[in-house]
């Protein structure tokens, strides 16, 4: 069955290759990215032979009007979401910040994409789903949620929040047949990273945390959203598929 | 997923029936080979021999995992029909129910021996020629007991819960041989002989639903939805996988 898949943060990095994923499967997508301008040039890279099967939506994840009148758009459009993939997300800035020294404009800032936005998608999907008597959320949070990253106090907590959100979702709408699921990707290559692993140093820093011996990479993340939003997965809900490469288990 | 096991040799203790003999399904139909081990050295034959009947490479192996020689022989055995072992999937387990202050320690060394010792036992007997090959995959079978407290439960969520670290702890140092351990935490399996024996003796439908409560998604699991995750983190597909717990248990520790 064809599904419409809704992904956030599709322009670049684990949205782009989560996008590309369920369009190389023949499912549609629609994809929101706060730059419209980087999600048509990603079309033209990437999503070209996908013709009508994708849709590029502008939309800032923060902002309640702009997350509803994009599920709105979408649901006039294609008059179903199957599944939500909260993906975009900010890390606050290369320095590492502990929480005194985070400014609350950083803090307001991360937590209203990481927290706030996957909140409020969640929040215009689910009538659609509830009406549908189906659906499946898919989460981006990280291992950051799990345990704290060291100086990234705003970042740590946000993840840690949309942990607990997926729980929250699980629980609540189960017996509606919606399923809310998290990834939790460790150290991947993605353009919000790479800027660390360039330098050979920070890189040898990041790995050594590695059992794996490397960092991930965006198909790794976008394999594990696959399958949590496929048929087979109807009994997974509130769990969290941990992409670390064995950071969490050090 | 389809063929995302081709080529793949996948040893399945516990194989012989429930979620063991779901999972072989799911594996040959993404083209691995599949030996079923089981205590029940008959059983794993005619199951192995059913998979065959619709063109599959199985073969059903007598196993008592508990026994270091018998599981040489049984993985030797294995070896031999598949060829070397690249996937394992701990499933073989026993459940039981007494507390600590009423457990005699027999009851306490059997479960223990069979879902903890038995888990190294196999690991220990296929890890070398994965180590050498540079590839292998490995799930173990955890469980809701091994991260959560069952009140009567004491030996199986102590055995659960080392099972769950001991997969950490294996995914920790296998990683670099290219060997990545994983875990499953089933929630309750109903349909299965050893789902049954977790339910306990009071199988009154007050009973019952007192247990599927605690079940947000409103269901008992099903050997197939096990099997979905088990085929998921052996392959290539969760390459980046290592060390993870993965519940799937319909809700039941989310709440």
């Amino acid at each position: 069955m064809t599904r419409l898949v809704l992904v956030t943060g599709a322009a670049s990095g684990i949205g782009r290759a989560i996008a590309g994923r369920f369009l190389a499967a023949g499912d549609r997508v629609a994809a929101l990215d706060l730059d419209p301008e980087a999600l048509e040039a990603t079309r033209r890279h990437d999503w070209s032979a996908a013709g009508d099967k994708i849709t590029l939506l502008g939309c800032d994840v923060a902002a309640p009007e702009q997350t509803s009148a994009a599920v709105a758009e979408v649901a006039a459009r294609f008059g179903r979401i199957d599944v939500l993939v909260n993906n975009a997300g900010i890390t606050g800035g290369p320095q590492a910040l502990r929480l005194h020294e985070t400014s609350v404009e950083d803090f307001d800032r991360v937590c209203g994409v990481n927290v706030r936005g996957v909140f409020l998608m969640c929040r215009a999907v689910l009538p659609m789903m509830l009406a549908f008597g189906a659906g499946a959320i898919v989460n981006i949070a990280s291992v950051a949620g799990l345990v704290a990253f060291p100086g990234r106090a705003a970042y740590t907590i946000s993840k840690g929040a949309a942990v607990s959100l997926t729980r929250s979702i699980a629980v609540d709408y189960a017996a509606s047949g919606i399923r809310c699921n998290a990834v939790c990707p460790g150290m991947i290559d993605t353009p919000m990273t790479h800027w660390r692993l360039e330098q050979p140093e920070l890189r040898a820093q990041v790995v050594a945390r590695i059992p794996h011996g490397d960092v991930g990479t965006v198909d790794d993340v976008a394999s594990a959203v696959w399958f949590l939003a496929s048929p087979e997965a109807k009994y997974l809900n509130g769990s969290t598929l941990v992409v670390d490469g064995g950071y969490l288990s050090i | 997923m389809s063929g995302a096991l081709k080529g793949r040799k996948i040893i399945i203790t516990g194989g012989g029936e429930g979620i063991g003999l779901s999972t072989a399904r799911v594996l040959v139909r993404e083209g691995a080979a599949v030996a079923l081990l089981d205590i029940d050295g008959e059983l794993a034959e005619a199951s192995a021999k059913a998979l065959k009947g619709k063109g599959a490479t199985a073969v059903g192996v007598a196993c008592d995992v508990t026994d270091a020689a018998n599981v040489e022989t049984a993985v030797a055995a294995a070896r031999k029909a598949l060829g070397l072992i690249d996937g394992l999937f701990n499933n073989a387990g026993i459940a039981g129910f007494g507390s600590v202050h009423d457990s005699t320690p027999e009851s306490w060394q059997n479960i223990w021996a069979v879902n903890v010792t038995g888990t190294f036992l196999a690991s220990r007997a296929v890890l070398p020629e994965m180590i050498a090959n540079k590839r292998g995959a490995i799930v173990n079978v955890g469980s809701v007991a091994g991260l959560v407290g069952i009140p009567t439960m004491a030996a199986y969520c102590a055995a659960k819960g080392a099972i769950v670290n001991l997969t950490r702890q294996m995914g920790a140092e296998y990683a670099k041989h290219g060997v990545r351990v994983n875990c499953v935490c089933p929630g309750t399996v109903a349909t299965t002989a050893m789902g049954r024996s977790l339910l306990g003796s009071d199988t009154s439908e007050e009973a019952i639903n007192k247990r599927l409560a605690k079940y947000p998604i409103g269901r008992f699991g099903t050997p197939e939805d096990i099997s979905a995750a088990v085929a998921f983190l052996l392959s290539d597909a969760a390459g980046f996988c290592v060390g993870s717990i993965f519940a799937v248990d319909g809700g039941m520790t989310a709440v």
